[in-house]
């Protein structure tokens, strides 16, 4: 696992988030505003559920309850940026996955990745995506990219960064300001800035004084597939019972659901 | 002795060995990397100036403020604006891809008559004649997606004068009249298959307020809104007035079912409370309620243009009717409208789109999209307050288009453009000296009265900016207007024993990616999806995930079918479909 | 006068007439061409080609590469036994089994190559590579094991009796052949390594915990199990091509105690494989599995893959064909030896299976569903390259070298 150093001179952050489920109504704008940050290209017509590109992906689950009892609720996944024994990571064979020590986000490199998708099949949250085919946009919509970031080719492996090209816009504002640190607020996903119902909460999760920390210890967060034991960052809230259980247990259904 | 063919093998095999201390294979090797990094048809982004510009969105009626991100003056990127007191710094999904729509497929590029391009000067000239040639007893109509702009005004001068002309609306335009809805302070709304949590008023507004409210939502689909709610009144369709009449003899102390006493004793312990929605079902409550006119309930505003809802209008009379689309299709009924155009009427469609009513249209004229020309929008809906604010444009407009404000100021010979039109309607919100500005680019608010000049206050909208009025003090408290249905419930037959019902609507014009990311993550099913209630599958033969043929009167599709135990039974749950009676079977 | 294609001959054997050796390989040849053009779709269109997903991001070409590389596993293992076991009854089988060897590799190589999405960057493993990761492992050994396999291929292909002509083969040819039990030691040290690490692939998987096994050190137990599977299996595939080969050819080709001598030792090992998977699987079920947070038996009750696959794995294609092929008598009867050789073929292979496609087919989060997947013509026709190329390769081979020692001698 490649490990960069720790950029002098800063204390490094482990940036997470928490997500209200509570709050989120499913509308799917964080998944608009990441594909639009993060230059994702419409796919073609022959893109399915499951060879569709969403590096944001709002899942629905149901209290399981039929008519006229069933309630929803949403839950939005992202690479859930694994802490311990990043499964993704370990398994790259040409390193193209690096776990950054000052920030603690996984950074997955398209121009290294062979395309071998073996971190796919290590990803419990499906949280990774392979360009099945080449990026196409409709005429014209190519002026609309984010010159931040970099679009990628087919054949290979693309996630969830927290938005990265922002971590170094924000880098770049603090430096021309002066500041070698960032303060609470200035770096923020594109997909935590767009919630409309400020669901979502970003922030280093190693200060204690933050938002995203103090929630995280709350009693009423929880993390998915946390039996796992890769320490995932994304800290999932709700005070509903029913929502905590069908986001942390399977269901006993025994047929193709 | 020549040179044999072991010389050959062994000058090879040699020269190949060497080979490999040589740079060039690496350096081939490497270059073959750097090849895969630049594969060819992969865009490279446009690097250049990166700007911040303002605008206001006009994709809906909740008319957001909107920072866009500019490299080299083409937006990339859209954001809400913080402290904006209606959008509260959020975007809808649609909004946060706006800046897509310029590019999407299906734009009328030119004007068209009966399908052929023609200049606009014969549109104008042949438009003009045919109102002209209008006898007694046939109107000209113009339908007006948003009545209240400073565009209506333009279009109900032109109108005034025609000899027999009118202003109208699609049936679901002004659903609160001149009302606004204080949302702050409201703390239970029974709403009648409004669309709350789905799109309805400004989200970022709903969100903010969303844990202040019991939210009971009355109605057949189980809807995005019905899953979140925090009752869900399932309602057989076409039950709304009945269930409206239930809860107001409950309301009123009578006796009433079990449901609708629950719901009555909600609206009652967490009030002020509202209805909304549902035709004249939630008119009722309302009145009982005492929720028009009183903080938390619906309050007065001072910029009401009601405009004649075209439902209401003698069949068979309008002669020529000029339609502005609306900017999401789907509140425009066809079948409503044709049926009020006289004989060889002429239809004059003002749209970006060939597909909605342009398909419908004698003459098309092309219109610019949001972002591509100089818009306003008018007061957002559910605004308690009158508002204006103006939607510069981020973008070049593209030939061959024009306003559908400009056309009408041509056909009434007024040689003033529409910026104009706009430039007066700030002067005018100038000398009257009321209200607050909220500007986006600082999130402050000036009072109007604190501009030095009509001019300093245009100057400040074209930056981005809002105008919101001062509240009044009224004591009105006369009954909303009756809301209108664009499609009101369908109830069964004999021959349609189902109800095709509609959990969403059919995606407005948007961005491709919208579309896409829905589809992949299933958030919203496609509108070949047909969900039933298993029992009511497997009564009709059908297989969940199968295939089966949905009969609807004058239509039918084919359909795959998806068994979900939350849908009502009886009923046929799709997505952007008219509400109707509808048979299935398996295919 | 023996024509130019006799003289290409091993001497002293019969082969088909040049027509119908034509007609033999000409439908093998169709097949290579159609399956190539399947294989140039995927790296020219891409792998939208195949039916592969987000979800199965691994399918048809996977398992059936682990599958190949494990019945090729007979060429390490015949040649770990023959020159460093002094086994020599297997030299009469060597030669065939590493000309397998080398097909089922390279074939597999071939098939890799088109399954990653992007081919021309193979060599950045070798440049970047993670010491942490099992398929940096498997790419270096396998790529190490493709060259041995294809330097001890060379000496068989300078046997040929053209080939003996020129004196400096001849040279190179007996220098080699003193090379070979250091190449059959480096073949097996390989061949561990990488067999494991094909295993060790899905059992570091903490994210499957079906997959995912406690082992020892860094490997988990799957890293052992593939390697004496293997083992196990390389045998029982030479068998079974052998007998299939001497079917086709009408000819005796190994003496009569050959194949039961390969079917005992695949017994042996398929014995002590099945023990150590059951216990494996026993400890997967009270420890492993749990201590994830997963009840073993969750896993089976997903349809189609009920419990009923275990049993077939361990059982059906496991214990029964190990019992048989440990009893003389059955071992003395062919159509029992080859009928046992094939379930130990399909054994392995549905362990492989189990591996890669169900253990990708369950859901990990908890609001997912179980999921299918079926491949297209594209992906079963770059397979059928493969196998037509391994036909076409063996029956050249067959023709015109001596894969067979025995057989001059049988066929008097």
């Amino acid at each position: 696992m490649n490990t960069t150093s720790s950029r002098p001179g800063t204390k490094p952050a482990r940036y997470g988030m928490a997500v209200d489920l509570d709050r989120c109504t499913g509308c799917g704008a964080c998944m608009i505003a990441c594909a639009v940050e993060n230059n994702v290209a419409p796919a073609g017509p022959d893109a399915t559920p499951r060879t569709g590109i969403t590096w944001m992906r709002v899942y629905q689950i149901s209290n399981g309850a039929p008519f006229p009892d069933s309630r929803a609720a949403f839950v939005p996944i992202l690479c859930q940026q694994c802490g311990k024994d990043t499964p993704c990571a370990a398994v790259c064979p040409q390193e193209a996955v690096e776990v950054d020590p000052a920030t603690g986000i996984v950074d997955q490199m398209p121009q290294r990745c062979l395309g071998c998708r073996y971190c796919m099949t290590a990803c419990p949250y499906h949280a990774r995506y392979f360009n099945w085919w080449d990026p196409r946009w409709p005429p014209g919509m190519e002026k609309t990219l984010n010159p931040d970031v970099a679009p990628r080719m087919r054949g290979v492996v693309e996630k969830c960064n927290f938005c990265h090209g922002r971590l170094h816009a924000a880098r770049d504002r603090a430096a021309a300001a002066g500041r070698r640190e960032l303060l609470p607020g200035e770096y923020v996903p594109a997909c935590v800035e767009a919630c409309p119902a400020g669901a979502m909460v970003f922030g280093d999760l190693d200060d204690a004084a933050s938002e995203v920390a103090r929630l995280a210890r709350d009693g009423h967060s929880f993390r998915i597939l946390e039996r796992l034991g890769t320490e995932p960052k994304i800290y999932y809230r709700t005070a509903r019972p029913w929502v905590r259980q069908a986001a942390t247990q399977q269901r006993k259904e025994t047929a193709n659901a | 002795m020549g040179f044999t063919r072991r010389d050959l093998l062994r000058f090879s095999g040699g020269s190949a060995a060497g080979l490999l201390l040589t740079p060039v294979p690496w350096t081939l090797l490497h270059d073959t990397a750097v090849l895969t990094e630049n594969w060819p048809g992969v865009p490279r982004p446009r690097h250049g100036e990166i700007a911040t510009r303002y605008t206001t969105c006009t994709l809906c009626a909740a008319g957001c403020g909107v920072r866009a991100r500019c490299v080299e003056g083409q937006p990339v990127s859209l954001a809400g604006v913080a402290g904006h007191p209606g959008s509260r710094g959020a975007l809808c999904p649609a909004g946060l891809a706006g800046h897509h729509l310029t590019f999407c497929r299906g734009r009328a590029t030119e004007p068209l008559a009966k399908g052929k391009p023609v200049g606009i000067d014969h549109a104008l000239a042949s438009v003009s004649a045919a109102i002209a040639e209008c006898g007694s007893g046939e109107s000209v109509a113009i339908l007006d997606a948003r009545p209240g702009r400073a565009a209506s005004l333009v279009y109900r001068r032109f109108l005034a004068g025609l000899p027999k002309a009118v202003h109208c609306a699609p049936p679901d335009a002004q659903p609160y009249g001149g009302f606004g809805i204080d949302l702050e302070n409201t703390r239970a709304i029974l709403s009648f298959g409004a669309r709350v949590l789905d799109g309805w008023l400004s989200p970022g507004r709903v969100l903010a307020n969303r844990s202040c409210f019991q939210l009971i939502q009355a109605e057949a689909a189980y809807s995005r809104t019905a899953s979140l709610a925090d009752v869900w009144v399932p309602l057989p369709p076409g039950g709304e007035e009945t269930f409206a009449a239930a809860v107001a003899r409950a309301l009123q102390g009578d006796d009433a079912d079990a449901q609708a006493a629950h719901v009555a004793r909600i609206l009652l312990h967490n009030q002020p409370a509202i209805a909304i929605g549902g035709g004249a079902a939630a008119a009722r409550i309302n009145q009982i309620l005492g929720s028009v006119g009183r903080p938390g309930g619906f309050l007065p505003r001072r910029d009401f243009m009601p405009a004649t809802n075209i439902a209401a209008l003698p069949d068979h009379s309008i002669r020529v009717l000029l339609i502005e689309e609306p900017a999401a299709n789907d509140s425009l009924p066809w079948d409503v409208v044709a049926r009020k155009l006289a004989q060889n009427p002429m239809v004059v469609a003002l749209t970006p789109w060939l597909d909605g009513c342009a398909q419908h249209a004698d003459y098309v004229i092309p219109a610019p999209v949001y972002l591509e020309s100089l818009d306003e929008a008018p007061t957002p809906e559910g605004c308690t307050v009158a508002g204006f604010s103006l939607s510069p444009a981020l973008l070049p407009t593209p030939p061959k288009l024009m306003a559908p404000a400009e056309f009408i100021l041509r056909l009434a010979h007024d040689p003033s453009a529409y910026s104009e039109i706009l430039k007066q309607r700030v002067a005018a919100i100038k000398k009257e000296a009321r209200g607050t500005i909220f500007t986006y680019a600082d999130a402050k608010s000036t009072r109007v009265a604190d501009f030095a000049s009509a001019d300093d206050l245009w100057k400040a909208m074209l930056g981005g900016a809002a105008w919101f009025d001062d509240p009044i003090r009224s004591s009105r408290t006369e009954s909303l207007p009756r809301a209108g249905w664009s499609n009101p419930p369908a109830v069964p037959s004999p021959e349609y024993p189902l109800v095709l019902i509609s959990a969403d609507s059919p995606p407005p014009h948007g961005s491709p990616l919208m579309s896409k990311l829905y589809r992949e993550s299933g958030l919203r099913r496609s509108a070949i999806a047909a969900a039933v209630h298993p029992e009511t599958g497997r009564a009709h033969g059908l297989a969940d995930g199968g295939r089966a043929i949905v009969k609807i009167p004058g239509d039918s599709f084919t359909a795959q079918v998806i068994f979900d135990a939350a849908v009502m039974p009886g009923v046929i749950q799709s997505a952007g479909r008219a509400s109707s009676p509808a048979s299935i079977r398996r295919a | 006068m023996p024509d130019v294609d006799t003289q290409r001959m091993p001497r002293g054997v019969r082969r088909s007439s040049p027509r119908q050796f034509l007609l033999w390989i000409l439908p093998w040849c169709a097949l290579l061409a159609f399956g190539l053009y399947g294989a140039g779709l995927c790296l020219v269109k891409g792998l939208n080609q195949t039916n592969m997903d987000n979800r199965f991001a691994f399918g048809l070409w996977i398992f059936l590469d682990l599958t190949v590389i494990a019945l090729g596993a007979g060429a390490f293992f015949t040649g770990f036994l023959l020159y460093i076991f002094k086994k020599n009854e297997l030299k009469a089988v060597i030669n065939s089994a590493v000309v397998i060897g080398f097909i089922c590799y390279s074939g597999a190589v071939a098939a890799l190559l088109v399954d990653v999405g992007q081919p021309l960057r193979f060599w950045f493993t070798f440049w970047h590579p993670n010491v942490h990761s099992m398929l940096t492992e498997v790419t270096f050994c396998i790529s190490c094991y493709l060259t041995v396999l294809f330097i001890e291929y060379i000496p068989i292909l300078l046997k040929n009796r053209k080939m003996r002509q020129v004196p400096s083969f001849l040279v190179f040819e007996f220098e080699l052949h003193k090379l070979m039990p250091v190449l059959a030691g480096v073949g097996t040290f390989l061949s561990f390594f990488h067999q494991g690490s094909l295993g060790g692939l899905y059992g570091v998987l903490r994210a499957r915990p079906f997959a995912f096994r406690e082992g020892f050190a860094i490997w988990p137990s799957t890293f052992f199990l593939f390697i004496l599977s293997a083992a196990a299996a390389g045998p029982a595939f030479i068998l079974l091509t052998t007998w299939l080969v001497s079917k086709i050819s009408r000819k005796p080709l190994v003496r009569p105690e050959v194949l039961p001598l390969l079917g005992r030792i695949s017994g042996i090992l398929l014995l002590a494989y099945i023990l150590l998977k059951a216990i494996d699987t026993l400890v997967w079920i009270n420890s492993t599995s749990p201590a994830r947070g997963f009840a073993a038996h969750q896993f089976y009750a997903w349809k189609p893959f009920g419990a009923w696959i275990l049993f077939v794995e361990i059982v059906a294609f496991g214990l029964l064909p190990a019992l048989i092929l440990l009893r003389r008598r059955l071992r003395q009867s062919t159509p029992w030896l080859v009928s046992a050789a094939g379930l130990v073929c399909l054994g392995i292979a549905t362990n492989r299976f189990v591996l890669t496609i169900q253990t990708l087919a369950l859901p990990t989060l908890p609001f997912d569903r179980f999921l299918t997947y079926l491949p297209s013509w594209q992906e079963t026709a770059t397979f059928l390259a493969v196998a037509a190329y391994g036909v076409l390769v063996y029956s050249l081979s067959f023709r015109y070298l001596t894969l067979f020692p025995q057989e001059k001698d049988l066929s008097c």
